[in-house]
């Protein structure tokens, strides 16, 4: 049977009769919701943990002029400034405190969430970009670097941003969709190096669909933006990797899967799973994609594996060949094309019912992980700002011994008042001139034990445990007079076995 | 179908490259014994005393217990010991134990019924438009 066409006068005037609710779609209102989710996610625990290292060495550089952040930027900072110039008029604005800087992340990774979402519908459907848009705001990943001070959520929605106009190119070739898509790859390798994997996929994929001088244009521009970083990324080519170096490739490896869906419980025996997780996972969505999904969404589906597939297997490559910069944060590029393929795999038209199912646990994943990370100290950033309240005020200039060493000195120098700035791009506190102290106060571990006997002249004057730490305060009668190394080896006989390399930080009495 | 095959064929390739056993690094020799045997293999793969594990949970660097799981290991093999009273040396592999609490096997076990209940509402209301469609072609 025929319906008839709706003419326009009379539609037209149904139409105003439709209220405003009804004519907006319910993927829209469905999306907004998904994102107000993921936002109160983001903004209400903004400031519930305190600072770690790497966060605290921003926000000492970001309180700085804007010449001297450059500065340390170049000198400290293995990643591209984009961040750092968008974080710095920014941290003038709302401060530098955790909540007024870790907002910026959080408004960039609430930002994701849609993009996520315009991903999955330019490259799959509307329902697979719903799907991987609920993955994004409820991702416990996706939050937590939501609510940390650095790059990486700058990183994910520019690199979202360079998808989603990515796959409107690839669809529908314009100069226009071209120029957006330069536009943002551009930014994203502004901001971190390992989206260069993302672009050059993109790139080449582009070079293979349009083959024309537009297109050769764009990727002059973007070769022309990444060769300008090549100093820089020469002269920290190496300082990543010391760290990187002492942690074995294959355990990294197991990290990625369990990091990029159940956030920091990769530091839980769960990881051990990981690689199992991700290979089941990765047959569901296969088999889920081959059966269900029609010949167009396959193809969207084939293209975003293909892109997270150069994130993720390229720099694993490039690590064999004896780069290895392979870190699970690194990839986050790699990320919102992953959700789109899970997305894409959930809503696939011919097996709806498997396809929810595997949503439903994937987002029941996610909220267990979130709860057990809320509920577990052992999982959050280290509680810098407790341990600086146990520490309490200087009352005269006090030497503190912190076993965890120099992850501890960046921290606490932005917590406790009159301790001068320890971290990256300072010079160290380890000068051998002896120091007179009259306190000396230990943060170490609850596994470790205070010695049973004190030595003459040494006085327990407070000990607190706070989340795993253990704060204990010695007054010494005579003071002491020692170098910092020689008060490090002290502190162990106080309290210990202590792990080795303590730092020694000294606070002096702040007005 | 060429395509859909050649696409399985590369996410299966995917999948066993990621599967694929990684060559492990050399541990760092300042390391405390255990600290390093879980750092290098991502568990404990040999017995340990109670002593040994509490010196190495008492002296885990701070980056071992920012990027790896050895805290938990560790943790988790020193609490199997001190739970055995009498069998200290059989439970040094810090990964005994079931991972999941119990609140997550339940949302599980929920999920699990939740989707075969939707599946099987599913297939039920595709027969019944199967049925309907025959009937309607029968009728006619």
């Amino acid at each position: 049977m025929l319906i008839p066409a709706r003419t326009g006068v009379a539609s037209a005037a149904r139409d105003d009769a439709t209220p405003w609710r009804l004519r907006i779609p319910a993927d829209t209102w469905l999306l907004a919701g998904v994102t107000i989710v993921g936002a109160v996610l983001r903004f209400t625990t903004l400031a519930s943990q305190s600072y770690w290292f790497d966060e605290a060495q921003a926000a000492h550089e970001l309180h700085l002029s804007f010449g001297a952040m450059l500065h340390l930027w170049s000198a400290d900072e293995p990643n591209p400034p984009l961040y750092f110039v968008l974080a710095w008029p920014w941290a003038k604005l709302f401060g530098t405190g955790a909540a007024g800087l870790r907002s910026l992340s959080a408004l960039l990774g609430t930002a994701v969430i849609p993009i996520t979402y315009l991903c999955g519908r330019e490259l799959v459907s509307r329902r697979a970009g719903l799907v991987a848009a609920a993955f994004a705001a409820l991702s416990p990943f996706m939050i937590w670097y939501s609510q940390e001070a650095r790059e990486y959520m700058l990183t994910a929605a520019l690199a979202g941003a360079s998808v989603l106009f990515f796959a409107r190119t690839w669809r529908r070739p314009s100069r226009r969709n071209l120029a957006w898509w330069t536009v943002f790859s551009g930014l994203a390798l502004l901001t971190q190096y390992f989206v260069g994997f993302l672009v050059a996929a993109e790139a080449i994929l582009l070079l293979y669909r349009l083959r024309s001088r537009a297109c050769l244009v764009a990727l002059g521009a973007l070769a022309a933006v990444q060769a300008a970083l090549i100093p820089h990324l020469i002269t920290h080519a190496s300082h990543p990797a010391s760290w990187i170096d002492g942690f074995p490739l294959s355990i990294r490896v197991q990290q990625v899967p369990v990091t990029f869906g159940l956030g920091t419980l990769y530091q839980s025996s769960l990881v051990s799973d990981g690689l199992l997780g991700a290979a089941v996972l990765a047959g569901c969505v296969i088999v889920l994609l081959v059966i269900g999904a029609d010949a167009a969404q396959l193809r969207g589906a084939g293209l975003a594996a293909l892109l997270a597939g150069a994130v993720l297997l390229v720099p694993l490559a490039l690590a064999w060949l004896g780069h290895d910069y392979y870190e699970a944060r690194a990839l986050m590029p790699g990320w919102i094309p992953l959700a789109v393929v899970i997305g894409a795999a959930c809503t696939a038209p011919r097996a709806r019912a498997p396809g929810a199912a595997l949503a439903l646990v994937l987002l029941a994943a996610f909220v267990y992980a979130g709860i057990r990370i809320d509920h577990s100290p052992q999982y959050q950033r280290p509680d810098w700002s407790g341990v600086a309240a146990a520490l309490g005020r200087a009352s005269g200039t006090r030497a503190i011994v912190a076993y965890d060493g120099v992850f501890a000195t960046a921290p606490l120098a932005i917590y406790l008042p009159g301790v001068p700035w320890n971290g990256p791009g300072q010079t160290p506190q380890t000068g051998e001139a002896p120091l007179t102290v009259r306190e000396l106060d230990i943060v170490g571990s609850t596994a470790q034990r205070l010695t049973p006997r004190l030595p003459a002249g040494v006085k327990l004057i407070g000990s607190r445990a706070v989340n795993g730490y253990l704060v204990d305060r010695f007054e010494l009668t005579g003071a002491w007079h020692l170098t910092r190394a020689q008060l490090g080896a002290r502190a162990t006989t106080l309290l210990g076995p202590a792990p080795p390399g303590p730092a020694v930080l000294i606070q002096y009495p702040s007005t | 179908m060429r395509h859909r095959l050649l696409l399985l064929i590369a996410m299966l390739g995917t999948v066993a490259l990621l599967g694929a056993k990684v060559a492990a690094s050399a541990a760092d020799a300042s390391l405390n014994p255990v600290t390093a045997d879980c750092n290098t293999h991502g568990r404990l793969t040999r017995t340990y005393t109670l002593s040994e594990l509490q010196l190495a949970l008492s002296t885990l660097p701070a980056d071992i217990k920012e990027y790896t799981d050895c805290y938990d290991v560790i943790n988790r093999a020193l609490l199997a010991q001190t739970g055995s009273h009498s069998d200290a040396a059989g439970t040094g592999g810090g990964s005994g134990g079931s991972f999941l609490p119990t609140p997550v096997i339940v949302i599980l076990v929920v999920l699990v019924l939740g989707a075969a209940t939707f599946g099987a509402v599913a297939i039920r209301r595709h027969r019944d438009s199967d049925n309907d469609s025959d009937n309607d072609s029968g009728s006619d």
